[in-house]
């Protein structure tokens, strides 16, 4: 056998251990790192004719989530840098007009109220911790609807939840971060899911609205 | 090199079909907060395979489609059953966009592949003189089943169901290379209900 053939053979052979080693690794994942930013279609409802105002706090709009997994690495979530296009295609739909209101001190003229979101709470899951084969997210809102008079309407709870299976994902060692990516994306789009759906339908802001659409 | 795949397939019809050149089928699959749900490339393989060939139609896939009518196609507000979707279809905003997609069926898919009655271990060394070598032998068996049920939007009912089923053994001996014969059963069901689907949509 010559060194040619004696040199491909060697390289085929270091090819198939370096595929195993990369399906090893992909049975041990070394944590994820979300950046990728959300993007939702706006919800295709009808609206109420009414307008509002939306307040992104500095602190909702840099949130990001951190944690780490026993034998799994750390593993972040940026959230942030998503809300105020969650919040915007989410209640632009809602409401037939949506400002930006910089800061509660100062409400522009014409809004009947503010929109005021916070994420109050973060979990993730990885399939290494369930018997199933899903990335999973969880994303709390609280979303708080002042009237522009500064009274308080109601503090609404949205638990928004998305997940992603892992087996939509070949490459092993990019899958933590792709499925994670997913998971959190689908979370958001629940939120705005719900958000479109049950918003208007919630008994003190359906009781609100009717005042000011009949006034 | 591929494993043996065997497959059977069913079909109930209860509605006649035919379908425009014009018109679209949107592939979607069932996306649920508490169940496995239909992976995704199998849904991509459905909705490739079924737009090409000779009687393929026009296909929206479930992304896109999903997009075009958000939020009523989500996992907890998509429409179970025919009588949902009328309800849906009476809303005007709706309605107009199936019009403008010139959607004409909707045909939801369900349905894994899951692997079962794994056996075996293969390791792999670094062998004298810097040779990588393997030994052992792994073997496995793959079932994918997959159902597609068909909604006619236009007609307001369940034109039928169709159900492919692989099954196949998998198996990799190694002497010092390993020689994987794989049973690509999703590849093969994917392939079997694309061409059931054309066939029963449009059969003539």
């Amino acid at each position: 056998m010559n060194s040619t053939v004696t040199a491909k053979i060697r390289t085929l052979f270091g090819f198939l251990i370096l595929i195993a080693i990369a399906v090893g690794l992909g049975g041990c994942a070394s944590g994820a790192n979300v950046t990728k930013v959300f993007r939702v279609p706006k919800p295709l409802i009808d609206s109420v004719p009414i307008v509002m105002g939306l307040h992104i706090s500095p602190e909702l709009s840099t949130k990001v989530y951190e944690t780490k997994i026993h034998q799994h690495g750390k593993f972040t979530v940026e959230l942030g840098e998503s809300q105020e296009h969650l919040f915007s295609q989410a209640f632009s739909a809602v409401f037939s007009e949506l400002i930006p209101v910089q800061s509660l001190d100062e409400l522009p003229e014409g809004i009947e109220g503010v929109i005021i979101p916070q994420i109050v709470k973060t979990e993730i899951e990885i399939p290494q911790q369930t018997p199933g084969d899903f990335y999973s997210v969880w994303i709390r809102y609280s979303i708080r609807i002042v009237s522009s008079d500064g009274d308080e309407i109601i503090e609404w709870i949205v638990p928004a939840y998305g997940r992603a299976n892992r087996h939509d994902f070949s490459n092993p060692l990019d899958r933590p971060t792709q499925a994670l990516t997913k998971a959190r994306d689908n979370a958001m789009r629940d939120a705005v899911t719900q958000i479109a759906f049950s918003f208007s339908r919630e008994p003190a802001i359906r009781d609100w609205l009717t005042e000011l659409t009949e006034s | 090199m591929p494993g043996c795949v065997s497959i059977t397939q069913q079909q109930v019809r209860d509605a006649a079909t035919g379908i425009e050149s014009d018109e679209a089928i949107a592939v979607l699959g069932r996306k649920f907060h508490s169940r496995d749900e239909t992976e995704s490339g199998f849904l991509d393989c459905v909705a490739e395979k079924t737009s090409i060939g000779s009687n393929g139609v026009r296909v929206i896939s479930h992304d896109e489609f999903v997009d075009e009518l958000f939020p009523w196609f989500e996992p907890r507000t998509a429409p179970l059953d025919i009588a949902d979707m009328k309800n849906l279809f009476a809303r005007e905003l709706i309605a107009k966009k199936l019009r403008e997609k010139q959607v004409r069926y909707i045909v939801w898919i369900e349905g894994t592949t899951e692997r079962t009655e794994q056996g075996g271990t293969l390791n792999c060394a670094v062998a004298t003189g810097g040779v990588p070598a393997c030994f052992g032998f792994l073997s496995w068996e793959a079932g994918s089943n997959y159902e597609a049920t068909i909604w006619d939007i236009n007609e307001g009912l369940t034109a039928g169901k169709l159900s492919s089923e692989a099954k196949g053994q998998s198996f990799v001996p190694a002497i010092i290379i390993p020689l994987p014969f794989i049973a690509r059963t999703q590849a093969h069901a994917c392939t079997n209900l694309s061409k059931q689907l054309k066939a029963f949509i449009d059969p003539e």
